[in-house]
């Protein structure tokens, strides 16, 4: 009875969070499908109207280059992503299947680097960028994520658990390092690099810091920083409702995303951490 | 095919830390032989075959596959097939797909690898088409055609075995090296397998290093057997030259499972004072004397030692009787299993072994002629 008691009382607690964290969203989406004047008139949920809807969606989309902010964000998140994988599945082969000198302080090293918030490298890096000459541009809002210690650790821990007799009959049939790595490692590993992935572009893509830090040219935005500058612009100003169709049209693709993912990225975080 | 050729080991010292897996290991092996490395687990079999491959470096020693040193070339430089004991199939990919894999992986660059860019890159088709026709001939030597569309974790033990093997043969090696490939399969697979193993062996000729921890599995397909304790070369020798010739208690215990009786020579110089084992007088030989079960009598009287029965146990057609001699030496017997019921616990009787059927070794080190509790291999 009690064990009921205490499942039911567990249930509600999560129910409660559950609906904490999906209310904004809720609200986000009502007030983009709501008339400019209905916002405010004290009612939980504003009602929604087609018409209104129509108009806040088109606003957002004309007013900004939406749709641009979305592009940069495509292509930043792509580059990064792929980028660290390049780097990271590598690295992570070494540092779980090659002896060399040196290997455990470098992983006590990429151990170390996953406890650095990017706030603390922020200023080098803008400095050098900006000597570089190469603020407002990709590069700027892409080379500084290619290294992801998070990466390289999530995929040693993967790696480290591959059957090494594997390897060597690999290394005996002629397969190099990087085709053990690309041909072997890495396919065994996708629900680590599934995982990896979703983690990454949800990061990237509603990072507003670093590309607030080196992007202040509109066609450079990414979606959060966009968003932002369309808030603080004034076009939307007394227009909530298209803020929000904004945010919705933002955030749509990642939730998407997500529900595809989520099998994976909860069988590849399990993976790891029971490692 | 390439044409069989011969191995040569010499001086091979392998250490981790302060042990030598391999402690100066030298062994020659013709051209088409069939070698195996027989040796308690632990005693660096594996080690031998790793370095053998290149996979482990030697720390002195020199190797020559066919009159050539391999010193410095890379494993897969070789020529060198293994086929390990895990048989390290690539679990992400079908069988065909690890059959073909060294195949491949030498023949095609790593453009021509690409399934999307490699239609592009000239010549490779044609490759590609031997190799699937290599595939599919390599399948039917080994009876597994059926199973090349599957996964390694969709096989038995049995058939991820000969998946094993014929990624090893596909490429045609110079050098088989198996680690124990048979371990895993149940005994009637293994028996079965390993005559299959022999027969394509002395069909495709290639030169074999074959470990195994078995002896009866040695003792059944070796050209040669190679008796391997910590690391070194006890002795090397034919099935038959070792049965019978073991140079020492060590090798004729290995080579007498499950069961080899040794007795102090002193316990029976006093029992038997004239007795001679093949020509040498006991009493004046020291040590211990060594005979198998099925070379030992029991009676209810007689010449020979005294003893108490401990316990029998049924073996099918025969048994195995354990006795403790007067000074506490266990000793086994194979006695037909329908006497069984004329030896209980208890009784007293008298064991005769055939001298010319037994040997005369040194004690053991640290051992001072009888150790009752070590006289019989468990
Ligand atoms: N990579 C290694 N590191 C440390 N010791 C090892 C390593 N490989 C083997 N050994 C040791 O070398 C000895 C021989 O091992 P191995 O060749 O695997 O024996 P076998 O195959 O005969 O069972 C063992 O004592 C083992 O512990
Ligand atoms: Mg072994």
């Amino acid at each position: 009875m009690s064990r009921r008691l205490a499942s039911a009382l567990g249930n509600l607690l999560l129910i409660a969070a559950a609906v904490a964290t999906v209310l904004p969203f809720v609200y986000m989406i009502a007030v983009s499908l709501a008339a400019q004047g209905t916002v405010y008139e004290g009612s939980l949920l504003p009602s929604p109207s087609l018409s209104a809807a129509r108009d806040n969606y088109a606003f957002a989309l004309t007013q900004v280059p939406l749709l641009r902010y979305m592009l940069n964000g495509a292509v930043v998140c792509g580059a990064i992503l792929v980028l660290q994988v390049l780097i990271a599945a590598p690295a992570g082969y070494a540092l779980a299947k090659l002896p060399f000198f040196g290997r455990p302080v470098l992983f006590a090293a990429v151990v170390l680097g996953l406890m650095i918030p990017m706030q603390v490298p922020a200023i080098p890096l803008y400095v050098a960028i900006a000597h570089l000459g190469l603020l407002n541009s990709y590069t700027a809002l892409v080379a500084p994520f290619v290294v992801s210690v998070f990466g390289i650790f999530l995929f040693r821990q993967f790696f480290a658990s591959y059957p090494d007799e594997v390897l060597d009959a690999a290394r005996l049939d002629g397969f190099s390092e990087f085709a053990i790595v690309w041909r072997l490692m890495l396919p065994a590993a996708w629900p680590a690099v599934a995982a990896f992935a979703t983690i990454s572009v949800i990061a990237h893509w509603n990072d507003l810091y670093w590309p607030l830090v080196v992007v202040t040219r509109a066609d450079m935005m990414t979606p959060p920083l966009g968003l932002a500058a369309f808030r603080a612009s004034g076009e939307s100003v007394g227009n909530v409702g298209a803020l929000m169709a904004g945010g919705v049209m933002v955030t749509a693709p990642l939730v998407v995303g997500f529900v595809f993912a989520q099998r994976h990225l909860i069988r590849g975080l399990t993976l790891a951490a029971g490692k | 095919m390439t044409a069989s050729q011969s191995l040569d080991v010499s001086g091979i010292v392998r250490a981790f830390g302060p042990a030598r897996a391999l402690d100066d290991f030298s062994l020659s092996v013709a051209p088409g032989e069939f070698v195996s490395i027989l040796g308690p687990s632990g005693c660096g079999k594996s080690t031998l075959l790793r370095v053998v491959a290149g996979l482990e470096d030697a720390d002195a020693g020199t190797i020559r596959i066919g009159d050539r040193s391999v010193r410095g070339l890379r494993p897969k430089d070789r020529q060198i097939a293994f086929v390990f004991q895990s048989y390290a199939l690539y679990p992400h990919m079908t069988c065909r797909q690890n059959l073909a894999a060294p195949l491949v992986m030498r023949e095609l660059s790593p453009f021509g690898r690409n399934r999307l860019v490699g239609r592009l890159v000239p010549g490779s088709g044609a490759v590609r088409r031997a190799i699937a026709e290599r595939v599919e001939r390599t399948a039917a030597l080994l009876g597994i055609e059926a199973l090349l569309d599957r996964r390694p974790s969709q096989l038995s033990g049995g058939q991820r075995q000969r998946v094993a093997l014929g990624r090893a043969l596909i490429r045609e090696p110079r050098l088989f090296l198996l680690d124990e490939p048979l371990a895993n399969l149940d005994a009637a697979l293994r028996n079965r397998t390993r005559g299959e193993l022999h027969d394509l062996q002395r069909r495709l000729g290639t030169t074999t290093l074959f470990v195994t921890h078995d002896q009866a599995e040695a003792m059944a397909i070796s050209d040669r057997v190679v008796v391997m304790f910590a690391g070194r070369v006890r002795q090397i020798g034919t099935p038959d030259d070792l049965y019978r010739n073991p140079v020492d208690l060590d090798v004729a215990r290995f080579l007498s499972q499950p069961h080899l009786n040794a007795v102090g020579a002193a316990l029976i110089a006093n029992t038997l004072p004239s007795l001679r084992v093949r020509g040498t007088p006991v009493a004046r030989a020291g040590g211990v004397v060594a005979f198998r079960p099925e070379h030992a009598r029991v009676m209810e009287a007689g010449r020979g030692l005294p003893f108490t029965v401990r316990r029998a146990e049924h073996a099918g057609s025969d048994a195995h009787l354990f006795v403790a001699l007067r000074d506490g030496t266990r000793c086994v017997a194979r006695i037909p299993s329908e006497t069984i019921a004329d030896w209980p616990r208890g009784r007293h009787g008298i064991l005769a072994f055939d001298p010319e059927a037994a040997w005369i070794f040194p004690a053991p080190e640290g051992d001072a002629g009888h150790a009752p509790h070590l006289s019989v291999v468990a």
